[in-house]
């Protein structure tokens, strides 16, 4: 066993309380985003001494040599995100698609958008995952869009057709680089196909143009083919490439059943 | 035996260019999902046929496959971004502030310096990140991929020269049975890179494409190519599908 002085200065991960809580396991990341030759045992020796099961690993796609590594020490990849930006120049003089409504969520909207929310996210890594129990991820994203109501920093906008609520969307805080960027987005079903995604994108800029951003970023997963595409048609332009990788400790969860 | 994704035929093909090119045999699944038993299948095929390496093509939503894929020693390789643009109203090539440039159909003098930019070129590939195929076979596959691009009637292969020479290439494949001809392989001189060569290069092609009456074309790239995926993005390019490559090797490959 190594002694005290062996112990990495910087700890390989960190524990996400929040994650952690949610799933009802002790979840962790990779702290550096990247992995070496020497990384991974260290990875594995600070997981095992705090009961680790699930471990998280956001590596930039390029790097080669980590995601060689990942996949030998037990990763698996589980999602690829764009992240594309586009200045606020002229973003919004372009075409913002059909007549929406787009007001801030009251408490009667939050019934609609958790259920959305529900079953709006079903590629997202975590379904993807195939170990996290389906009813806390399907949770995970209920409680995402309620956080955006709830914290004072963000903002639950819904847009609304003909009275009726069609779609959400969470606006983060304006941070000091006066960059945008809605972090959840999801239009129901029924009403999908018809340009509402975009108009609603289009609120959320006027939102955040009103605050004064100059960039606006989007962060999507490559498996959002929709989505992306309609940030490639309004000049996004892709910034980076990440890849998320998870490894399981200890014997897998046994949610597949439950999907 | 039976065969994944339907009952009659062989669950795998073998590839006989890619077999010959890495001197081992080489075979893809047929179909582009598996199952526990298909994996199976896969498996037994491939030990009868004596398959070193093994391909799946697989749609990037279809987690079971993902899972199945790595559970019986597949591992994810690449992603595969099929991204298509409409023809027209394509803006002209920026050639200003490159002076010397000069964007044409290759010559045959011209193909020795081509190969050496393409062995260079595409390191993240599939191919060079597996590590199982050796990287001197690597780089002679995308070398072949010039001279396939300069003998082969149905494709054409360009260049990009700067002071006469030969700074980066891009190959336009067959046309596919709709008519529509891809975009294959493009690559700048890594010591040229950040000049506006490939902006020069796609904008070319895609003009001599529209110029034989083309609407459309597409082409494939990788998640880890971030300066080809901004390339495409900036001259209209959307993507339309994604899929991932997995490998497996039998016998220690």
């Amino acid at each position: 066993m190594a002694g005290a002085s062996d112990e990495p200065s910087v700890p390989p991960c960190e524990l996400l309380e929040w994650d952690s809580e949610h799933f009802g396991l002790a979840i962790a990341r990779v702290t550096p985003g990247a992995l070496t030759v020497e990384g991974p045992e260290a990875i594995d020796a600070w997981c095992r001494d705090r009961g680790v099961r699930c471990l998280y690993l956001c590596a930039d796609a390029a790097d080669a040599e980590t995601t060689r590594l990942a996949a030998a020490h037990g990763f698996r990849v589980v999602d690829v995100r764009l992240i594309a930006r586009r200045s606020y120049e002229g973003l919004l003089e372009l075409s913002t698609g059909p007549e929406l409504e787009a007001r801030e969520a009251t408490e009667t909207d939050l019934a609609f958008a958790r259920d959305l929310a529900a079953r709006s996210h079903r590629t997202s890594r975590f379904y993807f995952d195939g170990n996290f129990p389906r009813d806390r991820c399907d949770a995970l994203y209920e409680e995402w869009v309620e956080r955006g109501s709830r914290d004072p920093d963000r903002r639950l906008l819904i847009g609304v057709l003909d009275g009726n609520p069609v779609g959400y969307i969470v606006l983060t805080p304006l941070g000091p680089d006066l960059e945008g960027h809605g972090e959840l987005v999801a239009i129901e079903e029924r009403h999908r196909g018809k340009g509402l995604g975009r108009a609603l994108s289009f609120a959320e800029w006027r939102a955040y143009a009103a605050r004064g951003a100059l960039i606006q970023r989007g962060v999507m997963s490559l498996r959002s083919i929709a989505i992306i595409r309609l940030h490639e048609q309004l000049g996004f332009v892709t910034d980076e490439v990440q890849v998320w990788h998870h490894k399981w400790y200890g014997g897998l969860q046994t949610s597949r059943a439950d999907g | 035996m039976t065969a994944p994704g339907n009952q009659t035929g062989t669950p795998c093909e073998l590839l006989e260019w890619d077999s010959q090119h890495f001197g081992f045999p080489i075979a893809r699944v047929l179909g582009s999902s598996l199952d526990c038993d298909a994996a199976g299948r896969v498996d037994e095929w491939c030990r009868a046929n004596q398959v070193r390496c093994i391909y799946l093509l697989a749609d990037a939503k279809d987690a079971d496959t993902s899972r199945v894929a790595a559970e019986s020693g597949f591992r994810e390789v690449d992603g595969r971004l099929v991204i298509r643009t409409a023809l027209q109203g394509l803006a002209e090539p920026h050639l200003g502030g490159l002076a010397g440039m000069e964007v044409r159909e290759a010559a045959e003098a011209e193909l020795g310096q081509l190969r050496e930019i393409a062995s260079v070129s595409h390191r993240g590939s599939r191919f060079f990140f597996d590590t199982g195929f050796p990287d001197a076979r690597c780089a002679a596959l995308y070398e072949a991929w010039i001279d396939r691009g300069f003998v082969d009637p149905d494709r054409t292969l360009w260049v990009a020269t700067l002071d006469g020479v030969p700074a980066g290439y891009h190959v336009i494949g067959p046309a596919a049975p709709d008519g529509i001809r891809r975009l294959e392989l493009l690559a700048v001189d890594p010591n040229r890179h950040g000049r506006g060569i490939g902006t020069a290069l796609i904008l070319s092609t895609m003009g001599a494409l529209r110029g034989e009456g083309a609407e459309e074309t597409w082409t494939i790239l990788s998640p880890r190519n971030l300066p080809s995926i901004r390339l495409h993005e900036r001259v209209g390019f959307l993507i339309e599908s994604v899929q991932v490559w997995h490998h497996k090797w039998y016998d220690g490959g």
